[in-house]
């Protein structure tokens, strides 16, 4: 049996589907993501980013402008832990987020 | 398989090789066989542990290599960072889900179960999955071309299989989060951190500084180099303590184990241990350092495969990660040759990938028994071998600077993202600073000391309004 190349482990996404996903449209990095689901587990991003990003570049031959957004938590959390923080940290002030890289899903460098 | 064990003795005993004299002088200050034996239970199996150590490294060294699945081809996982930021080691710990048994100190009793596998994460039926497909799992068209009825079945079970873990027995209760206001957060407390923390401490400001290793140090702690303090030779772990030392001594607040979280304008979120920490600082100085990944290569995902830095800190445990180790990477790299000189002594084979050589793909059933290495298909040979420290790429973690409102830009040369600062630490937000590698600056006194400065002048002038 052929060997597998994981780029992101956490949510089995191989190079395969990668290149497969890439042929079929997705060439931007925030696409690819939706598509693949590559930085959406576990890890979000922290092993799978660069590798995709890389294998992105080399196909569509430039390097993406902006990563994906950022999203907390960026180290998983336990939900309980998260309700306990209802009282300290209001709703309001959790929405005045200051994000930062290509939001919204419409590709590299939108602001 | 055979324990890991390594006997500190024999190390000691290897007094007139050089090659052993950092693992030495690490063993020295910090036995790796001072934690008091102890014993924990695998899917039903005793393990015998050292009370401290991380639970990752108990299994380590009692030859279990497979703690989980993966999440759809159910291939068999192990550790392979050793520092919290895979999902190699994800484990039921105590009747609690999707803990990191590398993050989870080893003591008596402790219940170490495996999660999503049948019937457990040695052998698991569903790997058939894998097999099933053998290039990728494309959810966007699986049995669609059979009918809806098909379709609908596969939906169904693929839901089921879906997640990881179950919940856990009893609901989770949280304490109370405990709100800090302070003048400087400080997150990442690796050498750059340490070192503009007790800077900022020792001018007079309240400051807070996290780390969410149980350490501080960060790759330094592992490193098998020597570091200067105070004029004398010593092993990082011990240079670590000092800085720690150093730290407190000038007053700030250190919190380990204490991951930030999330990054908000108002505060940072950070989980120290079982509580949270609402931390509302005036200034935030990100140097939480870089992610690791392991490189491209057929079946990078098996167990038996570590970062360098994972099997540095298997060392440092007194655990070595195979009896025959393959190192890539780069030739003269000093901290893989630290390393590879490091494993030599603790009695492990070293074979380093030779110039100009790459791993094309890591060989084994269920964990690595040899690696196919080469120049190209034609070239292409086999090493025997039971561990392999991989090829590995070191990325800025721009994450939680970039939540802050930091710009994460291109580096074309080095193909990644790095959070934008200036040569001062400063960035597009005035109350937000990056210092070391998270934006690609080394360890530098000097910029320390910019860093620092541009820190005390925001500082200053929201003192002044």
């Amino acid at each position: 049996m052929s060997a597998k190349v994981l780029l992101c482990r956490c949510e089995d996404v191989t190079l395969a589907e990668v290149e497969h996903a890439i042929e079929s449209g997705q060439r931007d990095i925030e696409s690819l993501k939706r598509f693949t689901g590559f930085g959406t587990g576990w890890c979000q991003g922290k092993q799978c980013l660069i590798s995709c990003a890389r294998v992105l570049a080399a196909r569509v031959g430039e390097f993406p402008l902006a990563p994906v957004t950022p999203r907390p938590p960026v180290h998983p959390m336990p939900l309980g832990m998260l309700a306990s923080l209802g009282d300290a940290v209001s709703v309001d002030r959790l929405e005045s987020v200051g994000a930062a890289g290509g939001d919204h899903g419409e590709g590299e460098g939108e602001r | 398989m055979a324990p890991r064990r390594i006997d500190p003795r024999s190390v000691r005993a290897a007094s007139n090789d050089p090659n052993a004299e950092v693992l030495r002088a690490l063993y020295a200050y910090a036995p790796p066989d001072a934690g008091a034996p102890c014993t924990i239970e695998h899917d039903g199996r005793s393990i015998a542990a050292r009370e401290g150590e991380p639970v990752a490294i108990s299994l380590l060294a009692a030859g279990v290599d497979t703690l989980s699945r993966s999440v759809k081809f159910h291939r068999p996982r192990g550790p392979m960072c050793l520092r919290g930021n895979c999902e190699g080691c994800l484990v039921r710990l105590d009747g609690e889900p999707n803990r990191m048994a590398c993050t989870a100190p080893s003591r008596d009793g402790r219940e170490v179960r495996s999660q999503n596998s049948f019937p457990s994460a040695q052998i698991d039926i569903l790997r058939v999955t894998d097999w099933f497909f053998p290039k990728q799992f494309d959810h966007h068209h699986l049995m669609v071309r059979y009918g809806t009825t098909i379709n609908e079945v596969m939906q169904s079970f693929a839901r089921k299989m879906a997640g990881l873990g179950t919940l856990p027995e009893r609901p989770e209760r949280a304490p109370a989060p405990e709100t800090i206001d302070c003048d400087v957060l400080v997150v990442g407390l690796g050498p750059v951190g340490l070192s503009v923390a007790t800077a900022l401490a020792r001018a007079g400001h309240s400051v807070c500084a996290v780390e969410e290793e149980p350490f501080v140090g960060g790759w330094m702690r592992d490193s098998l180099r020597w570091f200067d303090r105070d004029g004398r030779r010593v092993c990082g772990a011990e240079a670590s303590d000092r800085d720690l030392a150093a730290l407190r001594a000038a007053g700030a607040s250190v919190r380990v184990s204490a991951s930030a979280c999330a990054t908000f304008d108002d505060g940072t979120i950070v989980i120290q241990s079982d509580r949270a920490l609402w931390v509302r600082p005036r200034a935030r100085v990100f140097a939480n350092g870089c992610h690791e990944s392991v490189g491209a290569f057929g079946d990078n995902d098996m167990p038996g495969i570590f970062t360098a830095r994972a099997a540095a800190r298997a060392l440092r445990y007194g655990v070595r990660v195979g009896e025959s180790v393959l190192v890539c990477g780069p030739q003269e790299d000093p901290e893989l040759d630290a390393l590879s000189d490091a494993l030599s002594a603790a009695g492990a084979t070293v074979h380093r990938l030779p110039e100009g050589a790459s791993l094309i793909e890591a060989l084994g059933a269920s964990s690595v028994t040899g690696a196919l290495v080469g120049k190209g298909e034609s070239d292409a040979h086999k090493i025997k071998c039971d561990a392999i420290v991989a090829p590995t790429s070191r990325t800025p973690a721009f994450e939680l600077a970039g939540q802050a409102g930091v710009e994460a830009a291109q580096d074309l040369d080095r193909q990644c993202f790095a959070a934008r600062g200036d040569e001062f630490g400063r960035t597009q937000r005035e109350d937000v600073f990056v210092a070391g590698s998270v934006a690609h600056g080394g360890r530098s006194p000097v910029r320390e000391r910019a860093i620092v400065g541009s820190v005390e002048a925001w500082l200053e002038k929201g003192r002044g309004r």
